[in-house]
């Protein structure tokens, strides 16, 4: 019996330890020069940038603003090496899965096997009432190997989903190493009927494999799977949830995830944010974050080569005088640079002032870091309009959907006119989304696949995902 | 047969079968139970070792958690920052871990602190979980109420010398709470002060952690490999194999929470069951095979057995009492056989010796007539002496076997002619019973047979008519030749005799009417009779006739001529 191995991602050392940390800035700035554009700061494979959608808030009223801290990856070139990624595909082979669905899985999972490169680990879970290890955790190399087992799984039995992400992540435990990319992608049509199965056992086993470095992505097949399960599991597991409608589409989809997972440039963030005296952090939009006293800690498992990755922290701000500035947050962000292997810090301060002058409040806002935090702001109540349709109340759902279009649109309207163009397409997608599902709420028919749309839609700007929600047909990608 | 014969005879057979069976049956059963037992204990100990297999999880939790924790305490003692300090690193860090708790000497939780106000629900909640599993933390062995009262300096003093050293944490103790989805456990510690370090683990991670520990359902590669050879070369699909066995862990709400082995329903009742160890106790691994694993007991061949024994027995029985009754029935004939004989026979020899006498008595007189008197009583007697002579021997036919029988006398001689002398012999007593004789001769010519046997024969039938049969007031004889018998048909008028007793009445001793006021007689005279007959080669029959009864004699002779 192997002694039970759970790396935590940092060991619990005296934090003097670490001050080794190369490059660590203290980058103290000015409240005043903070507030135009927030606080940027680049090291090696992450750009940390720090905004708040009021820079300038009205002065002797205690009221709400939003901080929003982005994290963007760093392109990498093709010709560059990237870092190993460690993953375990996990297939529901349950007897719903029989058909073409079984078959698209097959060939989704060996053209990804086919796309590793010799030194990166593959595993390969399968399960239905029972869990059986397909593919123990192995070097891709063997792939000639992998890909026939993989050519003789058979569908047919019940849904042990719990079981089968936790022999997943067992797996790619077996060989963690600091610098892999380690990831359960999770493919399922069905909803867990074995085993623990409500979406917060899901959830906190997300949570628990992101501590120690496992991302769980999640692709829904079909019509018949728990979205709520399946995205909150992708949430928690720092993952991505897609719905796939069509098993044709499954091959294509696989390929984005895999696009995702190749493309990892930095992992096993520590994100602090501790907020200044007089300003009480509320909640993070859509994140699980720990809050504790001023400190709001933020988990992130990995962050994609171009990727932006943003979070919003809702904070209630204490009365000021007018005149006045004050000190509003300060960041800072530990992680591992995943292409050179090495620990990197980045830090950045934010400011705001008071005044008594509402025009120059709207003068002043942040647009950019308004925009974003409005598209979570948004994404929140698109979460609240899900559970208002599933308890009928059929009405008040279509109006806060209807209230998110309006809002974003308005909004659009001014980052037109302001020609604040990096914020338009989250924008544009977000007001198409809650457009149509306005429309989907209404109508029964649509409603089965629009709820996974919208599950999906909601992870989607949770978690920054890159592939398109499949709700949306634009021509374009957003960044 | 009588009741209480018919009663016993059941007894006798029931009830050794009842035995038998009860037997039989709970011997059965008493084997499959061991069996059962057998078995139960195998796969009980195959569940054992699973959970033997499985319980180092629990030991290792606690080793590698005591050891961060430790650390993690030493830290905040000496920096004096809780909240944001390395337990508070621990917590959000380690995967098993959920929340982290310090309940103070004094039974207060200081940490993790009270929320906000205005917090979300959800976290306001989670505080007041916490807080009730802080109360509800297992005690320290030491522990007593007393514990409650340590002054606040005293436990300062003891948390400044905590600081000084490493902590040293007593041993930890799983403690199991129920919230939310079901088993939540927590390790807690208590440090010298008194004061108490939970851990409220996360129960999606110690669930997942036991899943990897247990086995996995082994994938039959062989026979995949296999399996697509087999699909190559006969096109179809390769039948899977039976299942077998299936295991699987239920937790405390019996709900399936993970199962290995062959893909079977587990709705039925599993052949075994066993609890996991501390702290998972409340847990069951249970056992279910596809097929029963001991035969249920099959009565079916215990039945077939009994019920062969019970025929035999039966048919035993019935032998036995028929043959007793029968030997019952044959010594209360001969009694009534004697008795009727011994009558039969006193009549001619009264008649002998009272004709003796009245010769005797003629010698006296010197009479004319006294030669011919004494001659006509002689003849009565010799007549009587006869008839005496055939008795004996036709009770002799019937009470002796084959051997010792008189050898039949073939003479040649005119067969109506001893037919006539033996009418003539009955003449005087048909007269008196008024029963007319009609007579067919068909046999006038010589051929060779034992007349005394014929003369048996008849006068045994037809004493029959005068004394059953006079109320007909016919006697019909008709005798003929027919190929090589002798038949002599031998008719009346009488009441006849109902065709069901047909056969009977050739049996010795059978007497239709058997009641005191029935004519006197042996009830052998138609055996006599018949047996005679068949002795001759020939029978004696009932033949149809439209009144009255009709016997027929048949005796195999031999014509002189031929």
């Amino acid at each position: 019996m192997p002694l039970l191995k759970l790396p935590c991602r940092r060991p619990f050392s005296p934090p003097k330890l670490k001050g080794l940390m190369p490059l660590a800035i203290a980058a103290v700035i000015a409240a005043a020069s903070a507030a135009d554009g927030g606080d940027k700061k680049s090291v090696g494979q992450v750009t940390l940038q720090v905004g708040t959608s009021h820079p300038t808030l009205i002065a002797d009223k205690k009221q709400t603003s939003y901080v929003r801290i982005a994290l963007t990856g760093s392109e990498i070139e093709s010709s560059k090496k990237r870092p190993p990624v460690n993953v375990a595909i996990v297939i529901d082979n349950s007897g719903s899965m029989n058909g073409s669905k079984i078959d698209q899985a097959r060939r989704a999972a060996i053209a990804a096997i086919k796309r590793l490169r010799d030194d990166d680990i593959v595993s390969v879970v399968l399960y239905n009432s029972n869990v059986s290890v397909l593919v123990p955790a192995t070097k891709a190399s063997d792939r000639d190997s992998i890909i026939r087992q993989i050519e003789s799984v058979q569908a047919g039995g019940s849904t042990a989903l719990f079981a089968g992400v936790s022999k997943g992540a067992a797996e790619t435990r077996k060989f963690m190493r600091d610098e892999s990319v380690n990831r359960v992608i999770l493919l399922s049509d069905g909803q867990a009927n074995v085993g623990p199965s409500s979406p917060s056992e899901l959830e906190n086993l997300g949570a628990s494999l992101v501590k120690e470095g496992i991302s769980v992505s999640t692709l829904g097949l079909g019509l018949g799977y728990n979205e709520d399960l399946m995205s909150g599991l992708a949430i928690a597991g720092s993952g991505n949830h897609m719905f796939i409608e069509e098993a044709d589409d499954l091959v294509a989809v696989f390929n984005k995830e895999f696009n995702d997972l190749l493309s990892v440039v930095a992992g096993d963030f520590e994100i602090e944010a501790t907020l200044a005296e007089g300003v009480r952090p509320v909640k993070v939009l859509g994140t699980n974050a720990d809050i504790v006293g001023q400190k709001v800690f933020i988990p992130l498992t990995q962050l994609y080569s171009s990727q932006e990755r943003y979070f919003v922290v809702e904070v209630e701000v204490a009365a000021g005088k007018a005149g006045t500035s004050r000190s509003l947050v300060d960041v800072t962000v530990n992680y591992i640079n995943k292409i050179n292997q090495t620990p990197e810090k980045l830090t950045a301060s934010l400011g705001i002032r008071f005044t008594d002058d509402e025009t120059k409040v709207t003068q002043d806002r942040d647009l950019e870091t308004l925009a974003f935090c409005s598209v979570q702001i948004a994404n929140e109540r698109n979460r609240q309009a899900t559970l208002l349709r599933d308890s009928g109340q059929i009405g008040e759902a279509e109006k806060l959907l209807k209230q998110n279009t309006d809002e974003l649109k308005a909004l659009k309207a001014i980052c037109v006119a302001k020609d604040i163009k990096i914020v338009l397409p989250a924008l544009e997608v977000n007001i198409e989304l809650n457009r149509n599902q306005a429309s989907t709420v209404r109508d029964e028919s649509k409603w089965y696949s629009g709820r996974k749309m919208m599950r999906e839609a909601q992870n989607y700007n949770q978690s920054q995902q890159r592939a398109l929600p499949s709700g949306i047909k634009s021509g374009y990608s957003p960044k | 047969m009588p009741l209480k014969v018919l009663i016993a005879l059941l007894t006798l057979i029931a009830a050794p079968l009842l035995l038998l069976g009860w037997v039989s049956a709970s011997t059965m059963r008493a084997d499959r139970s061991t069996a059962q037992r057998q078995i139960e204990a195998v796969l009980r100990s195959r569940l054992k070792e699973i959970d033997t297999s499985v319980q180092p999880l629990f030991d290792e939790i606690a080793t590698m958690l005591t050891s961060q924790v430790r650390l993690a305490i030493d830290q905040d003692a000496a920096s004096g920052d809780l909240q944001h300090g390395e337990l508070a690193r621990f917590q959000r860090g380690q995967p098993l871990v959920q929340r982290a708790i310090i309940v103070n000497p004094r039974g207060m939780m200081i940490y993790p602190p009270p929320p906000p106000n205005n917090s979300q629900s959800d976290r306001i909640e989670e505080y007041a979980a916490l807080k009730t599993l802080a109360m509800s933390r297992p005690r320290r062995a030491s522990e007593d109420s007393s514990v409650q009262a340590i002054s606040v300096d005293q436990s300062k003093a003891a948390a400044q010398q905590a600081s000084a050293q490493p902590s040293r944490l007593s041993a930890p103790v799983y403690h199991i709470w129920y919230r939310d989805e079901g088993t939540q456990l927590s390790l807690w510690w208590y440090q010298e002060s008194g004061s108490a370090i939970g851990v409220m683990l996360a129960r999606s991670r110690w669930m997942a952690e036991l899943m990897t520990r247990l086995p996995n359902t082994p994938l039959p590669i062989i026979q995949v490999a296999a399996q697509s050879i087999y699909k190559n070369l006969s096109g179809e699909r390769r039948p899977t194999p039976d299942p077998v066995e299936a295991i699987a862990l239920y937790d405390e709400s019996n709900r399936l929470v993970y199962r290995w082995g062959d893909d079977i329903d587990l709705s039925k009742t599993p052949e075994t069951q066993l609890e996991l160890s501390e702290p998972l106790s409340s847990w069951n691994l249970k056992y279910y095979a596809a097929r029963p694993l001991t035969n249920p007991v099959r009565f079916t061949g215990l039945y077939a057995a009994i019920t062969g024994l019970g025929i035999v027995l039966f048919a035993l029985g019935a032998y036995v009492l028929t043959n007793l009754q029968r030997q019952i029935r044959l010594a209360k004939n001969r009694v009534t056989f004697a008795g009727q004989v011994s009558h039969e026979l006193r009549t001619p020899l009264t008649n002998i010796r009272l004709y003796t006498e009245l010769a005797q008595a003629d010698l006296q007189s010197t009479d004319n007539t006294t030669s011919e008197r004494i001659a006509a009583r002689l003849a009565i007697i010799d007549g009587e002496s006869r008839r005496l002579s055939r008795l004996v021997s036709g009770v002799m036919e019937v009470i002796r076997e084959d051997e010792g029988k008189r050898p039949l006398r073939l003479l040649a001689q005119n067969a109506d002619k001893v037919i006539d002398d033996v009418i003539e012999q009955f003449l005087p007593s048909y007269e008196a019973a008024s029963i007319r004789i009609e007579r067919h001769r068909g046999a006038n010519q010589s051929i060779v047979f034992d007349a005394d046997c014929l003369d048996v024969i008849l006068v045994n039938l037809l004493s029959n008519i005068e004394k059953y049969a006079a109320a007909g007031g016919l006697a019909k004889i008709e005798s003929f030749l027919r190929s090589d018998n002798l038949c002599v048909r031998v008719c009346d008028h009488g009441p006849g005799i109902a065709s069901r007793h047909h056969q009977h009445v050739f049996k010795a001793f059978r007497r239709l009417d058997d009641s005191i006021s029935a004519p006197s007689g042996t009830g052998i005279g138609l055996t006599i009779a018949r047996r005679l007959a068949r002795r001759h080669g020939g029978d004696v029959k009932i033949v149809p006739s439209t009144k009255g009864v009709c016997f027929e004699v048949t005796i195999r002779v031999s014509l002189e001529n031929a």
